[in-house]
């Protein structure tokens, strides 16, 4: 096979969130971009936009405002990724961000400056920032104590709107529950199927027929996140329609059709835009006086003048761990970790406090740029951003979705400066 | 509450006990303060010894497991795969011991064939290049959990009772005789009275502490063994190393996976166990040298049990002094209706159960023989998903339409979780996500409960059987009984694995927010 080559400006490893916004961004400011990564990591996430959380995780403590708890961390933790940014600059990144989306009709809502509790498919409560509009409804719903109908689905495993309603019985009395089959189904039942079953209109009337004589008395309807999957817009809206007050979604566990909407959406958003995205992985990469780096993905040669890391952690194999330590494959980047094996993980698996593994990561200057032990930046134009930043442990801080966005801005805010 | 024989502690030598008595016609009650193998049953190899291993240590336990692995294997055939086993020597390994081996053997009347290395490679390719000696024993594999439910279930069919979460908490002893046992309900707290003729204490490395109860001293120590799961099963046969028992020397295989162990490191609490980071890396660097590919493959768990050793002086390695069991009577102790068994092997479980239940009947009067050598353990569906392997095939065969599959790793569907969880009611106590783990594959799989768990406890909160509150404390719970096995393990594919997993159950779900809330 003939080995292909392509220039960019920019190179973005990695398709999770943080190299969804990479790219958006060096798009947004004309660069040239190419992405690589495969299309898996977003089914795995929820939809749920989080900034910051909690902080201290050791202490569980919440904060109503995600900018105090920032400001409060920042403090606290200065070498966290966070730290590195203003504001303003975060800020900015979820405003672009968000409003990227919304021109690919996947529009969120939230409250500015605050923290919400958002519901969760097994009934626990989790703090988020900002949701997908449907998902939002819900939350809104839940926030105001309205009556609600939840709908669970025969065969659907691992979502039951009685263990909901149980789980928030003190928090949420008003909630309702019924349970259905889903029209033309026996046996088991996948969320993807489901979501590109309700595109269909017929399907849409039958479930809502189904659904009619139950939901005379409640404000709004909620469904486990099936409600379509290129068109979910449209499915809500005609759902609303036939059965006359607004329906609102819970994410399941994965696969996640709020996750795959917004993959499928970014992809194509990004490519309009004029992005290349490649599905296969980079397997090597090394620096180029000339050019910057060339990169090898598959039959490709890719030379780019800056190369954005967002490879994830042990998920995403931005980072490898074997028996003895753990590495970063692409270029062998310098990863902070804890001295010994004893030392990556805490007896109690949801120890407050985090595993001790979370801190590991690539160490980065103020402007995203991975250093070596003596802080010295290892290559101008390499950026690393998102989950494999050391110092951050976003799963009890809930700040993935910020940090990636906001990571991400930061890099590329530095490849235009750098320019 | 009353009983005629209440036996403490429901690992295997428990079950055994009550089904033994059951046979000869007594009334019994079984009681554990968790639940079925515990302790050391349920943290085994899942060996049943041929007896070579002992051969050059203690011949009197080899004779035992000879005899007794021939019993086992024909009363109880489902809960055994006749798997062979191989003993083989690598380069470095004692000669002396290599050579003593055969004859060793045949003293015991234990069959050993020889079997030159090339041949054995053939045999079995995983086993090193460096192999130097070889030879064929009648080793099997046995699974603990089948064994023990099935023991249980017999006794049941024949009307004794078993009771889970039920924790000895004291004796009320008058005229020499213990009248009362107080029992505390683990769940619920509250406490309970039961009057027996006799009491066992068949409760492992607990012993000590019942038997404090009663004012008798008994000095137990432990020592824990700990061993890992491989995902895949890499020999037909059980592996042993054909040397001066150490560590990492023995590879069971089981239904689909394979297990290698053990170490052995003394510990001053039975209580607070955990494989670690230490062991793991020395049973993967020791077993490597007689099975290479432990090296390379992949994990999925480690676990580990604690031998409970009657404390005998002068003992360098303990693997070598605690398999024999002990018996004893305290009438000598001033208690005259209590006996305390503990020590031995799974494989000589039957044979502490007849000598334990001879003695319960001579100090009862009762002069009914033993049965369980003869009598063939009915094979119960109690432990049928317990088997690494099995479910899929079942499911394979008997696949009904509107079944879900609630754990996709180990194929375990919704009408197998209702039947395990129907079954685990009339054991007393409340259904439990950890007490259908310990009756199937679930969350033993590669996922290790990442999905499984939250797909049980809604389907159990569906059922009625819990509550949705209830639910979140039982998938924290669960989740970190499995964490205990994969913590010291997590590099390569596992560690990805886990990375999902908390990035599923504290990253989205927030349960660590919910921790002891």
């Amino acid at each position: 096979m003939s080995t292909e080559t392509d220039y960019c400006d920019v190179l973005v490893i990695g398709s999770g969130l943080a190299g969804m916004a990479a790219s958006f961004f060096a798009l947004d400011q004309g660069l040239k971009t190419i992405q690589t990564g495969d299309s898996s990591p977003l089914q795995f996430y929820s939809g749920f936009f989080d900034l910051l959380g909690v902080h201290p995780i050791a202490d569980k403590k919440t904060w109503e405002n995600p900018w105090d708890a920032m400001a409060q961390l920042c403090q606290d933790i200065p070498n966290h990724p966070y730290a590195f940014l203003s504001k303003d600059q975060i800020l900015k990144a979820a405003k672009l961000w968000l409003n990227f989306l919304e021109t690919l009709t996947i529009s969120y809502d939230y409250i500015p400056n605050k923290n919400i509790n958002a519901i969760t498919p097994i009934g626990s409560q989790k703090p988020t920032h900002a949701a997908p509009k449907h998902i939002w409804t819900g939350i809104s719903c839940f926030m105001q104590r309205q009556s609600a109908l939840l709908i669970d689905i025969d065969g659907l495993k691992g979502f039951s709107a009685r263990q909901i309603k149980e789980a928030l019985q003190n928090d949420w009395p008003e909630l309702e529950t019924t349970r259905i089959s889903f029209p033309n189904t026996s046996g088991e039942v996948f969320t993807g199927h489901m979501a590109s079953a309700l595109e269909s209109s017929s399907v849409q009337k039958q479930l809502a027929d189904l659904l009619l004589p139950r939901v005379q008395r409640v404000q709004c309807i909620g469904f486990p996140a099936i409600l379509g999957s290129h068109y979910h817009q449209k499915v809500c809206e005609n759902l609303e329609q036939m059965l006359g007050k607004p329906v609102f979604e819970i994410p399941t566990l994965p696969p996640s059709m709020p996750g795959i909407r917004l993959r499928n959406a970014i992809t194509q958003g990004l490519t309009k835009k004029g992005g290349q995205l490649f599905q296969n992985s980079v397997t090597h990469v090394e620096p180029d006086g000339k050019y910057g780096f060339i990169a090898t993905s598959d039959h490709k040669k890719i030379f780019a003048k800056n190369i954005i890391l967002a490879t994830g952690r042990f998920m995403g194999k931005g980072l490898i761990a074997n028996r003895k330590t753990i590495q970063e494959p692409l270029l062998q980047l310098p990863v902070y970790q804890p001295e010994s094996r004893k030392n990556w993980h805490d007896k109690q698996f949801f120890n407050p406090k985090g595993h001790d593994i979370h801190q590991a990561g690539i160490e980065v200057d103020n402007t995203f740029r991975p250093i070596d032990q003596d802080k010295k930046v290892l290559y101008d134009h390499l950026f690393a951003i998102g989950s494999i930043l050391a110092h951050n442990d976003w799963m009890r801080h809930k700040c993935g979705s910020g940090l990636a966005v906001a990571t991400a801005f930061g890099a590329v805010q530095q490849i235009k400066h750098s320019k | 509450m009353k009983t005629q024989v209440l036996i403490i502690g429901a690992g295997a030598t428990g079950a055994g006990i009550i089904r033994d008595l059951a046979l000869r016609g007594l009334q019994c009650l079984l009681l554990d303060k968790k639940d079925v193998n515990a302790g050391a049953s349920g943290g085994n190899h899942g060996l049943l010894h041929s007896g070579a291993r002992y051969v050059a240590s203690d011949a009197e336990a080899a004779n035992e497991c000879a005899e007794e692995g021939r019993i086992i294997k024909n009363i109880a055939p489902q809960c055994i795969e006749e798997t062979s086993g191989f003993f083989v020597a690598v380069a470095g390994d004692d000669e002396n011991y290599i050579a003593d081996f055969p004859g060793a053997c045949q003293k015991c009347g234990i069959k050993a064939t020889p079997i030159d290395s090339q041949t054995a490679r053939e045999m079995e390719p995983n086993i090193s290049e460096k192999t130097i000696a070889a030879y064929e024993v009648p080793d099997a594999a046995v699974d603990p959990f089948m064994l023990t439910l099935d023991n249980v279930a017999h006794a049941r069919q024949l009307g004794s009772s078993y009771m889970r979460f039920s924790e000895v908490v004291g004796f009320d002893i008058r005229n020499e005789k213990i009248e009362t046992v107080h029992v505390r309900n683990t769940q619920t707290n509250e406490i309970f009275d039961i009057q027996a003729d006799w009491i066992v204490n068949a409760s492992g490395a607990w012993a000590g502490n019942i038997a404090k109860m009663a004012n008798i001293p008994l000095e137990v120590l432990f020592s824990k063994g700990t061993l890992l799961v491989t995902q895949k099963r890499l020999s037909q046969r059980v592996i042993n190393r054909l040397r001066q028992a150490s560590d990492a020397d023995i590879l069971v295989p089981g239904g689909s996976v394979s297990i290698i162990g053990t170490t052995s490191v003394r510990i001053p609490d039975p209580d607070d166990i955990w494989p670690t980071v230490q062991e793991v890396d020395a049973i993967v660097e020791e077993g490597a040298m007689m099975m290479p590919i432990l090296d390379q493959t992949r994990y999925i768990r480690a676990y580990c049990g604690v031998r409970p050793l009657i404390s005998q002086p002068g003992a360098s390695d303990d693997r070598n002094v605690s398999r024999g069991f002990s018996l004893i009577n305290h009438a000598q102790h001033g208690v005259k209706n209590m006996t305390s068994i503990t020590g031995g092997k799974l494989t000589t479980y039957r044979l502490m159960a007849e000598k334990t239940s001879d003695m319960v009947c001579d100090g009862m009067g009762i002069s009914v023989p033993c049965k369980t050598h003869t009598t063939p353990l009915p094979s119960t569906t109690d432990g049928r998903w317990t088997e690494p392997g099995l479910s899929p095939q079942e499911w394979m065969q008997h696949s009904q339409h509107q079944d879900v599959m609630l754990c996709e790793c180990e194929m375990i569907p919704k009408s197998a979780v209702d039947y395990i969880i129907s079954n685990m009611r009339s054991k007393h106590g409340n259904t439990d996500l950890t007490g259908i783990g310990i009756r199937s594959r679930v969350g033993k799989g590669p996922c290790q409960g990442t999905y499984c768990s939250a797909r049980i406890a809604s389907h159990m909160v569906d059922r009625g059987d819990i509550s949705g509150t209830a639910a979140i404390e039982q998938i924290l719970c669960f989740l970190q009984e499995r964490w205990r096995g994969q913590r010291p393990l997590l590099w390569d594919m596992p560690m990805i694995q886990s990375e999902l997993q908390e990035a599923i159950h504290c990253g989205f779900l927030n349960l660590d927010g919910y921790l002891s809330k």
